[in-house]
């Protein structure tokens, strides 16, 4: 236990994700050290990220109020949708280069375990798009494990009367990688998933 | 497959021990109850699969006074030297190592180290709850392709998320909960029907091996039939869709692979209900022996084989058609009393007190 702001700190980095007390504490005696303007800077650079940044009002995105910076992109194609769930995935889909649609963000997958229902998703707002913005594909980009998969069946089924055509990325090898280290489940994925070899 | 060396340290009772089994034979450990016999069975089941038959408590395991355990096994794997090392602290995650690799699967255990386990608990199988009975087929199914492993996981987890929308429901279903439990029963249907396949197969493929070691263990009698039942008729995915007002009412799922059983029969009797106190002796340890020479046929090297106290359970009849029985690769075999003038020891463990002394084999 040390003096009370020291404390607090220790106490308030301790909440954060991925830090234990050793680390909170290590954090907290790092910054007892800085100069004085550093740390303004770090407490400033906080407080403005959480008052500046939003969700974007269409597709959910982190955004700087309105639209997010892909949605106000008037080079992207409307008519083509990317379903995620975490606002990250749409970074790692980004690092691809080969998707030059709009996203739509659940914030979460289906997880009755953790009280996650399609209310806590954004599910509804993804229907209401899907009409005024002429969409014609939805790509349903959720992770490939049991609440993913089902999020993704979830979203499929509600699409299906709205006659827009419905995929699922495909699972399987990691590109550059050896057979001989793949395990068996991924492997057997990506051999219930093969195509024709194009000649 | 063997164990060559087990070393045991804050291990149940044990403080610091290393146990060398015989590598390819009968090596019987001896001594009082409470001595720690069935502990040196319990690391090596441990290792295999995880988990322990005696105790779900991780702490039960782990010697008072000392925050974690570990286990460590030289294996031979048919030509292959192998190290397993386990630690298991008192709380959180158990570790293990293949030659200092984490194991990252469960399922990839089953490469290294297979056991088959004969324990005085295994009456239940006969006469106990149905969980019992479809533990045994899902633990052989590990051992018979990794897949199941994750299978099983799936299947389990599914039933944990339908249990908890069920309950959310709180006995009425509104619209959107509707389509979200649409979702669980098709993957619980899929992922279940492909569990339900594999162990209506594995039923088969045991059927004939649990029969044969029957005969041989109980002679001549009442024939053992095993079939398979399921909780449902036809399709799973109509099934859960007719089940579901009930399912909804009771907050709990009715029907699929959780609530499905093994019938065991003698002759047209059912054992679970019909069976002396004898009869299951015999049973259990048919189903055992039968699950050992499955795996031993299935190719790949031989399980190891551990029978914890199997005399105190046996009369002497059944006792030397088991020693009979015993395989030619590994077997521990734990012992209170005197084993039966028949057993030809390759090793005698003398364990008294959390101390393992070799005994000059016979």
């Amino acid at each position: 236990m040390y003096t009370g702001p020291l404390q607090a700190l220790i106490d308030e980095l301790g909440r954060l994700p991925g830090i234990g007390p050793k680390s909170a504490q290590r954090i907290a005696f790092h910054l007892l050290k800085v100069a004085p303007e550093d740390a303004r800077r770090l407490a400033a650079t906080i407080v403005t990220m959480t008052e500046r940044t939003t969700l974007c009002a269409r597709c959910f995105n982190v955004a700087e109020g309105g639209l997010c910076s892909i949605c106000d992109d008037p080079g992207r194609e409307p008519g083509v949708l990317c379903v995620v769930e975490d606002p990250r995935d749409i970074v790692a889909v980004e690092k691809t280069r080969e998707f030059r649609g709009r996203y739509a963000v659940l914030h979460g997958a289906l997880n009755p375990l953790e009280g996650i229902g399609p209310d806590q998703l954004k599910v509804r707002e993804l229907l209401d798009r899907i009409g005024p913005e002429q969409v014609t594909e939805v790509i349903l980009c959720t992770n490939p494990n049991l609440e993913g998969e089902a999020t993704a069946m979830y979203v499929a089924r509600l699409l299906g009367p709205l006659g827009v055509a419905v995929t699922r990325i495909a699972s399987g090898l990691p590109v550059g990688g050896d057979l001989e280290y793949a395990d068996e489940l991924t492997l057997g994925r990506a051999l219930e998933g093969r195509r024709p070899v194009d000649v | 497959m063997a164990v060559v060396d087990l070393t045991l340290t804050d291990f149940r009772c044990f403080a610091a021990e290393a146990v060398a089994p015989h590598p390819e034979g009968l090596t019987v450990l001896r001594g009082p109850n409470g001595a720690g016999k069935s502990s040196v069975l319990e690391a090596v089941y441990w290792l295999a699969s995880g988990r322990s038959w005696r105790t779900s408590a991780r702490s039960a395991l782990v010697r008072s006074g000392t925050d974690r355990a570990v286990v460590r096994a030289d294996l031979v794997v048919g030509s292959r030297s192998v190290v397993v090392e386990a630690e298991l602290p008192k709380a959180g995650p158990a570790r293990v190592q293949v030659n200092r690799q984490s194991l990252v699967r469960r399922g990839a255990m089953a490469d290294v180290l297979r056991v088959v386990l004969f324990a005085p608990d295994d009456l239940a199988l006969v006469h106990g709850a149905p969980a019992g009975r479809r533990d045994m087929l899902d633990d052989v199914l590990v051992g018979r392709h990794p897949r199941f492993d994750a299978l099983e996981r799936e299947v389990e987890r599914t039933l944990r998320q339908r249990a908890a929308l069920l309950q959310q429901a709180g006995g009425r279903l509104d619209g959107a909960a509707t389509a979200t439990l649409d979702v669980w029963d098709a993957r619980l249907a899929r992922a279940g029907i492909d569990l339900v396949e594999a162990r209506e197969a594995l039923v088969a493929d045991l059927a004939a091996p649990v029969a044969a070691a029957h005969r041989r263990i109980a002679g001549p009698g009442p024939q053992v039939r095993m079939t398979y039942r399921r909780s449902w008729e036809g399709d799973l995915a109509a099934a859960l869709a007719g089940a579901r007002v009930e399912d909804v009412r009771r907050r709990a799922t009715s029907v699929g692979p959780h609530r499905d059983d093994v019938d065991l029969w003698l002759d047209e009797r059912p054992a679970r209900t019909h069976a002396s106190q004898g009869e299951q002796r015999s049973l259990a340890l048919a189903l055992r022996l039968g699950t050992y020479h499955l795996a031993a046929a299935d190719g790949g090297p031989a399980p190891v084989l551990l029978l914890d106290d199997v005399f105190s359970e046996l009369d002497a009849a059944r006792a030397e058609a088991l020693v009979a029985e015993l395989p030619a690769g590994q077997v521990l075999l734990t012992t209170a009393v005197d084993p039966p003038g028949l057993v030809v020891a390759d090793l005698v463990l003398d364990v008294r007190d959390g101390a393992v002394v070799t005994e000059v084999p016979r």
